[in-house]
């Protein structure tokens, strides 16, 4: 098992790689002239050729990225164009608050979706099915930001329950949590109910009933465990996504977040800020898969038996053949 | 399963001990020896030399001391300056108060004050204002009196000196901490203290309770929150999350004097919205002809009504009739025949397509004002980009957005675009404007340098290089127990004298 | 032989269409995208204001009969403005997707049937754009290659590559170990011609109910763009910068907000709609 670990690790190393030069050759084409959007408009030509000097925004394609990747290795993502701190840093003050945000979110909506996507499946085709199916499909056809906006007119002026800016205690962080959450909800509740059902349809749960177990033993004891596997694996893709769609709801409720930084950051050219902070998200979203996917191979025992290694299974096998009587495993 | 439940408990139990950790601490204003303040556009830094937003104009003055003040009538006061005298036409001597310590308890001296100015003469933010003032030349006369320079007679000195421009910073601190600690960490001589700066959420200050004058701060803690969305902020003062909120638009004023508790406090500003016509790069536009018709072709008191929404008036003249010299010259009412006429005797090209530039704020703005040109039949088409701080200098096209913000209240502040011709404002055959200008920045007697910008702002209309449109009011949203406070015509009001 | 495929491939479609009709929620989501397609198609003639006619007296105006929908701040009817900005929502939805198909569906197409070391290749780019968020990736190439409309297609369609590949190389992957791909080497057709003409159609199903969602996807990446200031700008009509431009309204005139968001929500629900159904009707497994 911690040699899959380690391995996935050790690939995210290229990968991570690769990021840095795709975003590096976005931002290089990108039109816009940094050295001008810091100086503003009164600044006259030479000064503005004199600071993309000292910027480096002369130099060749190569020079700068290896130059880039150099400070990587040292810990120095660069530095702000507008406000002249270490990208870094600024990372570091923001990163929390979108991570926090997007981690509650995605459980929030895997703790709700999926109850409701089991109840969906074992009621299919009752109202509650309908409902619960219809009601989840608009959800996820929401625009976000049409989500976000209507939740504080509702919710923050009409009614006045819940603040709808800023960042400084629990309060704040419901409405723009339902917001990004109520898709996810319904992403989940989909998933579970269209894997429940395949799972239900299945020889061995036939099986199983027709050995006469409650149907509830069945539900929780044999088709759960089997149908969530599948969900397992896209609560990982899910995380990825919230972080994106923080984006959009930080800007709308005023969160001092990643989202709201790489937001302005694009608009502004701040080229180092953006670099720095897709890398990031790349790397967070990176070990949250490799998380998830250790977890999806944990609990499938297909897969773990592939990933035990070669020790524990001599160990066991003996034991095994003596209590299965050589029944394979 | 089992092992999925216990997973499942231990995430969420751990996520929300992070999530409550991350949140922080929840006040808002409840205890009421501190205030919030809204406002909409956090500052790249707190250095008074080396940015220009509107936002740090507000608390820097917080911080640090400036030489003099303003009032909003217009009169000079002393703060850090007991007294000050002209020696002669370029010099100043001013007298310090004895026994000023900066927040780490260092005294403020005539050397501090040198240093500022010099620093801040050829500082990027400060320029504009300070290149005026002669640096190498201020001088320390004693530990208390200072002589400041300038290169030639210069009307508004005092006035910029008053600007958070003119803020004195310590010598000793900027030399020993550096330009970009600088920037993050303030540390002035003023009513209040610098505390902390979350980026992209607020700044929090908190009371001096040492300062060397008579008036202290009258509160404990300030802080000053940064929200874009201009719902958003109207939401935050209508509700009661914050005390004050600045950049309130038309459309939430109504719903902000309904809810109780609070108001909208309205005034005129200095600022004008132009629309900027690049006459050193593009021969079409250097005809005088084509300039004026492009102005006959718009009707202004429209536009403004649909950009502001009531809360603006129709400037008749190049800077906001809140600044002093400033007389109705405008001449071009609305006359689209006028302006086709002019266009045909200029020979103008119809099938010119011109191009227009905005950011995203002055997009309302040129949608009608490219609407007005193509009812007369001139093609144009509009680029808009999703920066609201960008300018048109990047882009060096023929028609784009200007704002300027005379936040100083002198009128030469309310010219700045003729004088620093960036965006190409006024550079092809404008020498009567310079020869004007240079004359007004030198004349100090007040009678004299009225009549100069009385000849000056007719000729800048006939001149016709910018198109002068709207001059918006400043909007605020005030709690109505919040006491001390004056709606400022520069967006910048005096926040230390704010008390409950 | 021929004869005998065209009459398997008429009846396979009679029969997935039954199937499709059977689910009634299917139904309700083709009749409501048919309409929003009519009403792009017919847009000129249903608008009767112009996308971009201004009328400065009348900013702001409440709903009424002369304009349903109310007027923006410069005095466009919404209205107008949603059934004109239809046709650019669908377009962009429908290129975006075309050419995440195409090229996202041709590499992995290569990757499937080649294998080895391209496959390897093919998908190990795909791990790099994987590991960052679809909605951050498009917001980067948006910014790199500027505003408008082609622009936007291009950064939305890039940006969804990865999906389309994934799904064709796993289509192409289990297509290929079928008889009739041995058979047809055997006869000594060249790979292009067996991916073309033998594989892809086998993969059809999958891709028919991805591009069905996709293009909805690709509707609402592209209103994203446009409500941060990138993607598609005013006064180009696109729902997102609809919602966009008139969100500081949003409590004085709350319908500039609303109705625009509602016909992307309709949009991609009908597409969802009949994604799901088809997925369900293609599905030789299910059974009612």
């Amino acid at each position: 098992m911690y040699k899959y670990i380690i391995k996935r690790l050790i690939y995210l190393i290229p990968v991570l790689l690769c990021v840095t030069l795709l975003i590096f050759t976005m931002l290089y084409i990108t039109p816009g002239d940094p050295a001008r959007m810091i100086l503003g408009n009164d600044a006259s030509d030479e000064a503005v050729e004199q600071y993309r000097e000292e910027l480096g925004l002369n130099d060749p394609f190569w020079t700068r990225y290896f130059r880039y990747l150099v400070g990587i290795l040292h810990g120095d993502l660069g530095t702000s164009y507008t406000t002249k701190m270490p990208v870094a840093k600024e990372i570091a003050e923001r990163f929390p608050t979108t991570f926090v945000m997007a981690l509650l979110v995605t459980i929030f909506g895997t703790l709700v979706g999926v109850p409701l996507g089991i109840i969906s499946a074992i009621k299919q085709n009752h109202a509650v099915d309908y409902l619960a199916t219809t009601v989840g499909l608009i959800f996820v056809s929401m625009p976000s930001f049409w989500l976000g906006l209507m939740m504080i007119v509702l919710f923050g002026v009409k009614l006045k329950w819940f603040p709808t800016s800023g960042w400084y205690g629990p309060q704040y962080a419901v409405l723009p949590a339902v917001t990004v959450g109520l898709t996810g909800i319904a992403s989940r509740m989909r998933m579970t109910r269209s894997s429940m059902l395949e799972v239900i349809r299945s020889d061995y749960i036939r099986t199983a009933r027709a050995k006469g177990q409650t149907e509830f033993k069945i539900i929780t004891g044999h088709a759960l465990q089997n149908a969530l596997l599948p969900v397992v694996t896209q609560i990982g893709m899910a995380f990825g996504t919230n972080m994106g769609g923080m984006i959009i709801t930080e800007q709308i409720f005023a969160i001092p977040g990643l989202g709201k930084m790489m937001t302005d950051a694009v608009n502004q050219r701040n080229h180092p800020v953006v670099q720095g902070g897709v890398l990031w998200i790349a790397f967070a979203t990176s070990i949250v898969n490799l998380i998830v996917d250790v977890l999806y191979a944990y609990i499938d025992p297909r897969l773990k038996a592939q990933y035990v290694s070669n020790k524990k299974k001599k160990a066991q096998a003996p034991k095994e053949a003596k209590a299965e009587g050589g029944a394979a495993a | 399963m089992s092992k999925i439940k216990s997973f499942v408990a231990v995430v969420l139990a751990l996520t929300m001990v992070l999530g409550l950790a991350a949140c922080g601490g929840g006040s808002n204003g409840g205890a009421r020896k501190d205030i919030i303040m809204v406002t909409r556009t956090e500052p790249s830094n707190l250095d008074p030399h080396n940015n220009t937003y509107l936002t740090a104009f507000m608390l820097e003055p917080m911080i640090y001391d400036r030489l003099v003040g303003k009032t909003q009538e217009g009169e000079i006061y002393g703060i850090l300056a007991e007294s000050w005298e002209y020696l002669d036409d370029t010099t100043i001597r001013f007298k310090l108060h004895e026994g000023v310590k900066f927040h780490d308890g260092t005294d403020l001296t005539a050397d501090d004050v040198v240093f500022s100015i010099q620093r801040g003469e050829t500082a990027t933010g400060s320029k504009t204002f300070l290149q005026y003032f002669d640096g190498k030349n201020c001088k320390a006369v004693d530990k208390y009196t200072v002589d400041i320079k300038t290169y030639n007679a210069f009307a508004p000195a005092l006035t910029y000196l008053a600007s958070a421009r003119g803020c004195i910073l310590s010598k000793a601190y900027v030399e020993k901490v550096g330009d970009d600690v600088l920037a993050r960490e303030p540390m002035g001589s003023g009513k209040f203290k610098f505390v902390e700066w979350t980026i992209g959420d607020k700044v929090v200050l908190e009371k001096n309770p040492d300062y060397w004058g008579e008036e202290k701060a009258l509160v404990d803690k300030f802080t000053c929150r940064f929200v874009s969305e201009d719902a958003s902020r109207a939401i935050e003062i209508q509700t009661g999350a914050c005390d004050l909120a600045l950049y309130i638009t038309a459309e939430n004023i109504e719903n902000i004097e309904k809810a109780d508790g609070v108001h909208v406090e309205t005034t005129n500003s200095f600022e004008g919205h132009f629309v900027g016509l690049q006459t050193s790069k593009y021969p079409f536009l250097q005809d005088v002809r084509v300039r004026r018709a492009l102005a006959y072709a718009l009707d202004r008191d429209a536009i403004v009504q649909a950009v502001d929404r009531g809360i603006a008036e129709t400037m008749q003249s190049h800077f906001s009739s809140s600044l002093p010299y400033w007389i109705p010259v405008y001449s071009y009412d609305y006359n689209p025949e006028k302006a086709k006429e002019l266009l045909n005797e200029a020979g103008w090209n119809w099938d010119t397509d011109i191009e227009m530039f905005t950011g995203s704020a002055g997009q309302t703005f040129m949608e009608a004002v490219a609407n007005y040109w193509k009812q007369i039949g001139i093609k144009c088409h509009i680029t808009v980009s999703s920066d609201s701080t960008v300018t048109s200098s990047e882009k060096g096209v023929p028609v784009y957005y200007l704002t300027s913000n005379a936040n100083s209240g002198d009128p030469d502040h309310g010219v700045f675009n003729y004088t620093s011709k960036s965006n190409g404002v006024a550079v092809y055959q404008a020498e009567e404007i310079d020869r004007l200008l240079a004359a007004e920045k030198a004349e100090i007697d007040p009678a004299k340098r009225e009549q100069l910008f009385h000849e000056l702002q007719k000729v800048l209309n006939d001149y016709c290089g910018l198109i002068p449109v709207s001059t918006p009011k400043c909007v605020y949203g005030v709690k109505d127990d919040l006491k001390g406070f004056v709606p400022d015509h520069g967006y910048t009001p005096d926040l230390t004298k704010l008390h409950w | 032989m021929e004869t005998n495929q065209k009459v398997k491939k008429k009846s396979r479609f009679r029969e997935v269409a039954h199937r499709f009709a059977q689910r009634k929620m299917a139904v309700v989501g083709l009749v409501i995208f048919a309409c929003l397609l009519l009403m792009a198609l017919f847009a000129p003639m249903i608008a009767k204001y112009g996308e971009d006619e201004q009328d400065l007296a009348n900013a702001l105006a409440p709903m009424s009969a002369e304009h349903p929908f109310g007027t923006d701040v410069v005095g466009r009817d919404l209205f107008s403005r949603i059934v004109l900005g239809s046709r650019v929502s669908l377009f962009v939805g429908v290129i975006s997707v075309s050419i995440a198909l195409t090229v996202g569906g041709t590499l992995g197409a290569i990757a499937g049937f080649y294998g080895g070391k391209v496959d390897n290749l093919i998908m190990r780019f795909f791990d790099v754009t994987h590991a960052v968020p679809t909605m951050i990736l498009a917001m980067c190439i948006c910014a790199a290659l500027g505003q408008g409309l082609f622009n936007t297609m291009l950064a939305v369609g890039i940006a969804s590559c990865p999906g389309y590949a994934r799904m064709v190389r796993a289509s192409v992957m289990s297509a290929k170990a079928q008889e009739f791909v041995e058979a047809a080497r055997a006869n000594g057709a060249s790979d292009g011609r067996i991916i073309l003409r033998h594989i892809l159609p086998n993969c059809l199903a999958p891709i028919i109910v991805q591009v069905s969602m996709g293009v909805a996807g690709a509707i609402l990446s592209a209103a994203s763009m446009s409500f941060i200031g990138l993607g598609i700008q005013p006064p180009a009509a696109e729902w997102g910068a609809l919602l966009s431009g008139s969100r500081a309204f949003i409590f004085n005139r709350p319908n500039l907000v609303f109705f625009p968001g509602l016909f992307i929500m309709l949009t991609i629900f009908s597409l969802n709609l009949i994604g799901d159904g088809l997925r369900d009707a293609l599905d030789p497994k299910m059974k009612r």
